[in-house]
């Protein structure tokens, strides 16, 4: 079995230009008993790690108390983080160091003034501060970069800056399409993705540590990630148990079919239940998709058939000169929208 | 030699990050290399404001600390000829 991805939070004090409006600036929290629910009932089903994100889920006013319930549960657990807040918080890292898998730092360029043009003003030095504490506390950490029009050409500086600083890899991932995004010009058509895959595989067979594509990469297999092989699963601050933290999050889109339950309600089991039938359904929708034909080259970018599949880009269509915008489906909504049993249940009229 | 009236700085390129225990750790951007400084060196590093001389640090360093005068400052100088060596501070006032 895979990881839950937790967001911990969509507070962020960044507001980076490629990022859902919905995860930063946000105030929500998830409330520890949601965690411990988590915690409690996740590990039955085979779950052994947490990986936790936001908004940045270092400011959740409780993160210690979430890394200490963590680590004394028995998992282990990573944190995505920009790295702002590293100084005051690390410590519980060395407190809970054998649980701890890593500590993946957003970096987003190899230039002071690349990075803080997309995150803003102080963001290098802060990270780069980060990783200075890393290195003399030895705790491992990794470096993900989320690829764009206007960092593309640094892949490779960041790549050689985060081996030499003592990055144990470097991720490199898709920028998700939003709003704010297309109207800054920063994607990548799908032509420039592609090669910027082959640079980073080309760069990665030279390289001292580890250049790896994040899931989203242009890829024959159909399922080639772990929200789609049914392997891992995310839960938004909201308590909502979703299919992947790439679609969770994304307002602007409007579909909100990728969620299975709220932990409020249901236990995990129920909704890890409902996203297993869920999974089924994907499955069978996009295996049929290739038999007929139907998928385009692009749609073997995984994340963007998803965003397709859930409506989450349906705002793409007032984007018309948008690198993308040409990619979308004529029957854009899935065949079998997922909506959730309690939903139904309340919906339902009573037949006489 | 760097003169006890000479005054330091550290340099723009250098990003320090004090720790929890109260140590310092430099890195310098255009070397992308990390340098570590003991409790002593901590906080000389502290101390390099471009304001205060060498002597003057010594001074802070010899009450903080049981040592004598001319250790301090030896101390002093000795890591600011290192800090200046490898452009972790530059120099405010010209070597002697």
């Amino acid at each position: 079995m895979g990881s839950i991805v937790v967001e911990l939070t969509n507070r962020c004090n960044l507001s980076c230009q490629h990022c859902f409006s919905g995860r930063h600036g946000g105030s929500a929290v998830l409330p520890l008993d949601v965690l411990r629910k988590i915690l409690d009932e996740a590990r039955p089903l085979g779950f052994t790690k947490l990986g936790f994100t936001g908004g940045d889920p270092t400011l959740h006013p409780e993160f210690r108390t979430a890394i200490r319930m963590t680590a004394e549960a028995g998992y282990r657990y990573g944190v995505v983080t920009n790295g702002w807040t590293f100084p005051a918080i690390y410590t519980i890292f060395q407190e809970h160091r054998m649980e701890l898998s890593g500590i993946t730092f957003s970096l987003d360029g190899g230039s002071e003034g690349t990075h803080d043009s997309i995150r803003g003003t102080g963001s290098f030095r802060k990270v780069l501060r980060a990783f200075s504490i890393c290195v003399v506390t030895d705790l491992p950490f990794t470096v993900n970069m989320v690829l764009n029009s206007r960092n593309v050409d640094e892949a490779e500086r960041v790549a050689r800056m985060s081996a030499r600083l003592g990055a144990g890899a470097v991720r490199f991932g898709h920028l998700m399409p939003t709003p704010l995004a297309a109207d800054m010009k920063l994607d990548l058509t799908p032509v420039q993705r592609r090669e910027a895959e082959r640079r980073i595989r080309e760069l990665n067979a030279a390289s001292p540590i580890p250049l790896v594509l994040a899931p989203g990469y242009h890829a024959a297999d159909l399922f080639p990630c772990g929200p789609l092989r049914g392997d891992d699963v995310n839960v938004d601050c909201h308590g909502n148990l979703t299919k992947c933290c790439h679609l969770s999050g994304q307002e602007e889109g409007g579909g909100q079919e990728d969620v299975a339950g709220s932990l409020h309600e249901v236990s995990f089991a129920e909704a890890w239940r409902r996203l297993v039938e869920e999974n089924a359904r994907v499955r069978e929708e996009k295996e049929r998709r290739q038999r007929e034909g139907l998928l385009l080259d692009s749609d073997y970018f995984p994340c963007w058939y998803c965003s397709l599949y859930y409506r989450k880009v349906d705002w793409l269509r007032g984007h018309p000169d948008h690198p993308w915008a040409g990619l979308m489906w004529e029957d854009a909504a899935p065949a079998a929208p997922f909506v959730p049993l309690s939903q139904l249940l309340r919906n339902a009229e009573p037949r006489i | 030699m760097i003169a006890p009236d000479a005054r330091l700085k550290p340099h723009k390129d250098v990003i320090h990050t004090k720790l929890a225990n109260g140590e310092v750790v430099l890195l310098h951007l255009g070397s992308e290399s990390y340098f570590s400084l003991n409790e002593t060196g901590s906080a000389i590093w502290t101390l390099l404001d471009g304001n205060a001389t060498l002597e003057q640090i010594a001074g802070e360093i010899e009450s903080r600390y049981e040592v004598s005068p001319e250790q301090a400052l030896a101390s002093v100088a000795e890591l600011a000829e290192q800090l200046v060596a490898q452009k972790l501070a530059t120099l405010e006032h010209p070597l002697s």
